[in-house]
């Protein structure tokens, strides 16, 4: 069974980056958000195995996604996917129980080894 | 020329490599003034250099003494950053940078520094973003109005078109507010066009 992806990023060129930097051959079905508030939406119609998740978008930011994720008991694997990428950033994503940080732009070889040390890619 | 000239797929992409290009400028920010700094999404606009004044004299950003940084960048897209300073967080960000004396050659000494440090960042990813590398000139600190005024921007058509980036900074002790303008010729912003299409069409 595929695993579900969700990506969310307010750019459509930031969502395409991420989606061509994931391996080909792997096994996932890709749904994509352009706001938390969709984000919260789809994750709740179980389209979010794993979230790859922008911090700088308008209405709802990555950080409030986070926290309300938290809220509710976070029964998902979220990789934070940003331009910020200030030390206190990393931090305050990781303390919000964001388990991994790539910096933007994507591409493959900084997403690949990412998926591979937490095993949801060989 | 103004937004409607580009593409809404031309649009985001400019948007989110800016995105990219403030990040970076925030974080090193962030390590000069040993502070967590808040981005907020910036808003792009494309505007002719006219109506880049309008912009900046009704925002009110830009009075007499208003200071201006400018510095000239070169690759195969030339052309020129301008960074305002607006008026609030000053005292602030002079606080951290550890300039306690109020003298005004301090002021300009510390904007000068923040200036080429957001220009140095912002504008080197943005065109890296586009498969370049630039070379800058030296910063040169000018006042606004004065600027404006001269014959220099508003008599020769070397601008055609600018870039504005209005950049929010929040510092955990007070916020301030930068606006970082591009100015481009009309060959740049035809070049950076182009480049935007090879960024897209490579996907």
């Amino acid at each position: 069974m595929p695993l579900s992806l969700l990506v969310v990023d307010d750019s459509a060129l930031a969502r395409k980056i991420l989606i061509n930097s994931l391996p080909p051959d792997w096994d996932v079905e890709i749904t994509q958000a352009t706001n938390g508030v969709e984000a919260l939406r789809l994750y709740h119609e179980g389209k979010a195995a794993v979230m790859f998740l922008d911090l700088t978008m308008p209405e709802m930011d990555g950080f409030q996604v986070l926290a309300q994720l938290r809220q509710e008991g976070l029964d998902v694997f979220v990789v934070v996917v940003s331009a910020d990428v200030q030390a206190g950033a990393i931090e305050r994503a990781k303390a919000l129980g964001a388990m991994a940080f790539i910096q933007k732009p994507v591409n493959p070889a900084k997403l690949v080894p990412v998926l591979k040390e937490y095993g949801l890619y060989e | 020329m103004n937004n409607q000239n580009l593409t809404e797929l031309q649009r985001d992409a400019l948007q989110e490599i800016t995105n990219v290009g403030m990040g970076k400028a925030g974080a090193a920010l962030a390590q000069l003034l040993g502070t967590f700094v808040t981005l907020s999404v910036p808003r792009i606009v494309l505007v002719s250099v006219e109506e880049l004044i309008t912009v900046l004299r009704n925002a009110d950003q830009v009075g007499s003494g208003t200071p201006l940084v400018r510095q000239a960048f070169q690759s195969d897209i030339s052309g020129e950053a301008v960074v305002f300073f607006g008026p609030d967080g000053r005292s602030e960000l002079r606080e951290l940078m550890g300039y306690d004396d109020p003298a005004i050659g301090l002021e300009h000494e510390m904007l000068s520094d923040v200036a080429n440090l957001l220009v140095g960042a912002c504008v080197s990813s943005v065109f890296e973003q586009l498969g370049r590398s630039l070379s800058f000139s030296a910063p040169t600190f000018v006042d606004a109005s004065a600027w404006f005024d001269s014959p220099e921007i508003m008599e020769t058509a070397r601008w055609k078109i600018a870039l504005l980036l209005h950049v929010h900074f929040g510092l955990e002790n007070g916020d301030f507010v930068a606006q970082l303008a591009m100015l481009l010729p009309d060959n740049a912003i035809t070049r950076m066009t182009a480049a935007l299409n090879t960024v897209l069409d490579a996907l």
